[in-house]
C-alpha cells in the first residue's frame, strides 16, 4: 500500500501559490500533516481526496496517477473535509445511508455498519432526529462517521476536531488510533496536541513546502537540550520574545514563567526541560521562516 | 476597513445627531452591500446584458420584430422616444429578472455570517432593511444608468433624429423605470424575510405578482389600480397614441397595439412618428412618486417582519411541533452527553460490501429530491394525477396537466446545486463514479418524478391511440429534470430553473403557444415536441460537462 505525492504544485485562478513542490512518499501508518494556516494543508488534502487538480505534479495510488483515474482512490478513499454540510432534512440514518449508496456499498451491510458507527460518535440516541437541528459538535461526528463508512483504506481527516468539545477529541483520537489493519491515515491539523498521541510520523507543511518529515521521536530529538524554562517579570516578556523563540508562558505569583526553545539557555535562572512536540513544531517553523527570503 | 467595519463603526453614538448618525449607517451597509455584489465578474456580465437589453429594445429596420408598436408605427428614435421604450422594455422585463438577481442581500448576510454580527450591534431593523432595499435599487439603477447610455448611444448610431435631450433621455428612466425598481428592491428584501417566501416558494410566487402586475398595465383590463401600473405603461400608451394619432389621422388603438418583443412580417414595414415625451402633469408625477411610496411601505413591512437573524423566533411548522413534542421526552438536552468510554470499537464495526447495483443509489436519490415533502403536498398530486385521468383530454390538457407539472417544481429546482447549497459536494464528489452514477441517478430521480406526476396523462394518450401526444409529454418528462439539472449545475441555484421553466409553462402549455409547448399539451406540435426532445438530450450534455468541471476542481 503506497501513496506518492510527487513534485506536486498547486497555483489558484487568482495566483495564489497554495502548494509549490511537495513531495511525499507514504506507506501504512498514521501521518500527521502539521502546518499554520494557509500554510496548504487543505489544497493538499483536496488534491489527493482527488476534489481539485495539482497545477504541475502527480499524486498515485497503488501506482495509479488519482487526476487521470480518480476512482482507483475514490474506492478507497474517506473523507473528512474541514468544512462539509449536511442535509438538513434528513435524519442521521438516512444521510448515512445516501452517501453509503453514492459509494457503492451494498445496503444491507451498509445499514448495520451505519447503526454501529453512530454508536462509536456517540449519536446512537440522535440517529433518527434531523440533521437541520444538530449542533457543530455532532455534525463534525456525522462526518466521522461518513468518513469510515466503507472501511478505508485511505482516510484523510482535515482539521477534524475543530468543532469537537475536549471529551469528543480524545474520543475522536482514540478512534483514529484503533484502527486496525494497513491502512494509509493522514490527519491534518494546526493543533499539534491532535497528532501528539496517534502519528506515526509527522509531515511539517509551510507556504506549501514540505519543511520537515519525521517520526516524532527524532523531530523530539531535534530540540532535546534546546529547551527551557524560566521566571522572569512581565515586562520582561516582550523583550524575550524578541530575542528568543518563546513557546509558552503561565503566569506565577512571581512573574512569568517562559518557555523557549534556544541553543543556549536564554537567562539566568534557566533551566533546561524536556521538550514536546509543539517546541519541536514551532521550533522547525521558525528555521523555515529564518531560511525563507524576504 | 472590511464592510462589517465598516457598518459597525457608523453605529449611531449618543453624542452624533441621531437622524443624521442612522441615515450615516443606512448608506454604509446599502454601500458594503453593494461593493460587495460588484466587485464580481458576475456583475460586468449583468451589465452587459443590460447594455444587450437596453440595444435590442431599439429594434432597427428589418430587425423582424417591434418592441413598442402601435398598429405598424413607432415612436422616432429621438432621445425622448428611444429613452421612453427602452425604459419601458427594461420595466416589463427587469422588474423580473431583477427580482431573481437581487434576491440574496439578507440571504448573504445570513449565509456569511455578517447578519449576526451586525445583529449584535445598534443597527436598528429598518436601518438594515432600508440598507438592504437602497443596496438592491443601487444595483438595478447601475443597470438602468448603462441601458440610458446605450439608448443615447443607439439614437445617435441610428440617426433618426441625432438632437440630444438629456432631460428627454433621462426622464423615463428616472421616472418611469426607477420607481418600478424600487418596489422590485422592496419586494425582494421583504420576500427574504418571510420564511416562507426565502425559497422556491417565493421566487413561484413572484413569478404570479409579476404576470398580475402586468395585467394591470393593459389598458383594457379589469385589473386596474388608481396609482396605474408600477411600470408605467398606463402612463406612456395615451402619449403615444397622441402622438401617433397625430401623424397618421387614421390609426386606431382597437387595431393593434403591442409592447413586449413581438416577431411579425410587418416588423419590416413599421413606420415612425415624432413623439416629444410624456407630459408629465402633478397628476402623473404623483401615480410615479406612489410607487415610491409603496416600495417604503414595503420596506417598513419588511423591517417589522425581519427576525433579525435570531434563528430560535423562526416559528416551527406543524411537522416540527410534532418533532418537538416527541423529542420532549426521550431528548430535554441538544446534545447526547459524551460518555466516559467510546461505546464498541472501530475493529468491531460490520464489515462492509461493495455493491455495484444502481437502484440503491436511484432509491436514495429520489427519496432525497421528495424529502420535506408534506401530506398536502402528496395529495395535491394525487389529486391532480387522479384529474388527468378521468376529466375529458380537452380539460387536461388546458389546466390540469400543466397543473400537475407545475406541482413538484421545488423538488426539480434542488436538482444540479443541493450539493454546493448545503456543503456535502466534497463528500460526494470524493465518492467513486460522481458523473456516470451519481449524476445520472438524480436525473433519473427527476425523471421518475415527471412521470410521477404526470404518467396519468401519458397512460391516456397511448390508451387512446394518439402517438403525437404521448411523445410530445415523454420530450416533457425528459425535458424538465435535464432544464433543471443543468441550471442547477452551472449557476448554482435554483433560481434559473424556477424562472425559465415557469415563463415557459406559463407561455407554452398554458397559453397554449405551439411552438413552446414542451409537455405534449398542444395537439399537433410535432416539431415543438421533437425541438423538446433534443434539447432535453442537449441540456443533460449540458449537465454532465458542468459537473465534469466541477469535479475537475
Amino acid at each position: 500500500m503506497r501513496l506518492v505525492i510527487d513534485r506536486v504544485s498547486k497555483v489558484y485562478r487568482s495566483g495564489a501559490q497554495a502548494l509549490a513542490g511537495f513531495s511525499l512518499d507514504l506507506g501504512p501508518g498514521v501521518l500527521g500533516l502539521l502546518g499554520p494556516n494557509g500554510a496548504g494543508k487543505s489544497t493538499l488534502m483536496r488534491i489527493i481526496a482527488t476534489l481539485t487538480r495539482p497545477t504541475e505534479g502527480h499524486v498515485t495510488w497503488e501506482g495509479r496517477d488519482v487526476t487521470s483515474q480518480p476512482d482507483a482512490v475514490r474506492e478507497v478513499l474517506g473523507y473528512l473535509p474541514q468544512d462539509f454540510g449536511v442535509y438538513p432534512n434528513l435524519s442521521a440514518i438516512e444521510f448515512l445511508e445516501y452517501l453509503a449508496a453514492a459509494k457503492g456499498l451494498e445496503p444491507r451491510a451498509a445499514r448495520r455498519r451505519i447503526e454501529e458507527l453512530l454508536e462509536l460518535v456517540n449519536l446512537g440516541d440522535a440517529r433518527r432526529r434531523p440533521l437541520g437541528g444538530f449542533s457543530g459538535g455532532m455534525r463534525q461526528r456525522v462526518g466521522v462517521a461518513q468518513a469510515l463508512l466503507n472501511d478505508p483504506r485511505l482516510l484523510i481527516v482535515d482539521e477534524p476536531t475543530g468543532g469537537l468539545d475536549p471529551e469528543e477529541r480524545v474520543r475522536f483520537r482514540n478512534l483514529l488510533s484503533e484502527l486496525p489493519g494497513e491502512r494509509i491515515v493522514i490527519l491534518s491539523t494546526h493543533i499539534v496536541s491532535d497528532v501528539e498521541a496517534v502519528a506515526t510520523d509527522i509531515a511539517i507543511i509551510a507556504r506549501g513546502r514540505l519543511v520537515a518529515h519525521q517520526a516524532p521521536e527524532a523531530l523530539l530529538h531535534s530540540v532535546e537540550g534546546r529547551t527551557w524554562e524560566l521566571v522572569l517579570p512581565s515586562a520582561e516578556l516582550p523583550a524575550l520574545r524578541q530575542r528568543q523563540l518563546v513557546s509558552g508562558t503561565s503566569r506565577r505569583g512571581d512573574g512569568v514563567q517562559a518557555r523557549v526553545i534556544a541553543d543556549c539557555a536564554p537567562g539566568p535562572g534557566a533551566r533546561a526541560v524536556s521538550p514536546t512536540l509543539e517546541d519541536a513544531y514551532l521550533d522547525v517553523l521558525a528555521r523555515e521562516r529564518a531560511a525563507a527570503p524576504a | 476597513m472590511s464592510a462589517v467595519a465598516g457598518v459597525v463603526a457608523a453605529v449611531p453614538r449618543a453624542a452624533t445627531p441621531r437622524r443624521a448618525a442612522h441615515l450615516h449607517v443606512l448608506l454604509a451597509i446599502a454601500r458594503a452591500d453593494f461593493l460587495e455584489r460588484v466587485r464580481r465578474y458576475g456583475f460586468l456580465i449583468t451589465l452587459a446584458v443590460a447594455a444587450w437589453g437596453a440595444h435590442g429594445a431599439l429594434p432597427r429596420r428589418g430587425s423582424g420584430y417591434t418592441t413598442v408598436s402601435l398598429d405598424g408605427h413607432r415612436a422616432l428614435y429621438g432621445s425622448a422616444g428611444a429613452a421612453t421604450i427602452v425604459a419601458l422594455i427594461t420595466g416589463l422585463f427587469l422588474t423580473l429578472a431583477g427580482f431573481y438577481l437581487v434576491k440574496n442581500a439578507v440571504e448573504r448576510d445570513r449565509h456569511t455570517g455578517v447578519g449576526p454580527i451586525l445583529a449584535a450591534t445598534r443597527v436598528g431593523r429598518l436601518t438594515y432593511i432600508a440598507g438592504k432595499v437602497l443596496s438592491n435599487a443601487a444595483v438595478l439603477f447601475a443597470m438602468l444608468g448603462v441601458m440610458l447610455v446605450v439608448a443615447g448611444v443607439i439614437q445617435q448610431v441610428l440617426g433618426e433624429d441625432r438632437r440630444l435631450a438629456i432631460a428627454a433621455l433621462a426622464l423615463p428612466f428616472v421616472l418611469l423605470a426607477a420607481p418600478a425598481m424600487l418596489v422590485v428592491s422592496a419586494v425582494a428584501v421583504l420576500f427574504e424575510v418571510v420564511p416562507r417566501l426565502r425559497g422556491g416558494l417565493g421566487n413561484v410566487v413572484f413569478f404570479f405578482l409579476w404576470v398580475w402586475g402586468l395585467a394591470t398595465a393593459v389598458p383594457e383590463s379589469v385589473v386596474r389600480l388608481p396609482i396605474g401600473d408600477a411600470v408605467g405603461m398606463t402612463v406612456v400608451m395615451p402619449s403615444l397614441e397622441q402622438a401617433c394619432v397625430h401623424a397618421y389621422p387614421d390609426y386606431h388603438p382597437d387595431k393593434g397595439r403591442t409592447a413586449g418583443i413581438n416577431f411579425s412580417p410587418r416588423a419590416a414595414t413599421v413606420t415612425p412618428f415624432d413623439y416629444p415625451g410624456v407630459r408629465w402633469t402633478p397628476a402623473l408625477l404623483a401615480q410615479r412618486l406612489a410607487w415610491v411610496g409603496i416600495a417604503a411601505l414595503l420596506t417598513v413591512l419588511a423591517a417589522a417582519l425581519f427576525d433579525r437573524f435570531d434563528t430560535a423566533r423562526a416559528a416551527p411548522g406543524r411537522r416540527g411541533r410534532r418533532r418537538a413534542r416527541a423529542h420532549a421526552t426521550d431528548e430535554p438536552a441538544a446534545e447526547p452527553a459524551a460518555p466516559a468510554r467510546t461505546r464498541g470499537s472501530v475493529a468491531a464495526l460490520a464489515p462492509t460490501l461493495r455493491s455495484e447495483r444502481f437502484a440503491p443509489l436511484l432509491r436514495a436519490e429520489l427519496a432525497l429530491l421528495l424529502k420535506g415533502q408534506g401530506r398536502w403536498w402528496y395529495a395535491g398530486a394525487l389529486a391532480l394525477a387522479l384529474v388527468c385521468l378521468f376529466v375529458p383530454l380537452a380539460g387536461v390538457r388546458s389546466v390540469a396537466l400543466p397543473l400537475a407539472v407545475i406541482w413538484p417544481l421545488l423538488a426539480w429546482s434542488s436538482l444540479g446545486w443541493r450539493e454546493q447549497r448545503h456543503g456535502v459536494a466534497a463528500l460526494l464528489f470524493s465518492a467513486p463514479r460522481p458523473l456516470r452514477r451519481q449524476l445520472l441517478a438524480t436525473w433519473l430521480a427527476g425523471v421518475l418524478l415527471a412521470l410521477a406526476a404526470s404518467g396519468t396523462y401519458g397512460l391516456r394518450v397511448a390508451l387512446a391511440g394518439d402517438p403525437g401526444s404521448l411523445c410530445g409529454w415523454l420530450a416533457g418528462v425528459l425535458f424538465i429534470p435535464s432544464l433543471a439539472l443543468a441550471s442547477g449545475v452551472w449557476t448554482g441555484s435554483g433560481k434559473l430553473f424556477e424562472v425559465a421553466f415557469l415563463a415557459l409553462w406559463y407561455v407554452g402549455p398554458m397559453q397554449r403557444v405551439a411552438a413552446l409547448d414542451f409537455l405534449g399539451a398542444v395537439p399537433g406540435a410535432r416539431a415543438a415536441h421533437a425541438a423538446f426532445f433534443a434539447l432535453a438530450l442537449a441540456l443533460l450534455a449540458l449537465a454532465y460537462a458542468g459537473r465534469a468541471r466541477q469535479l475537475r476542481g
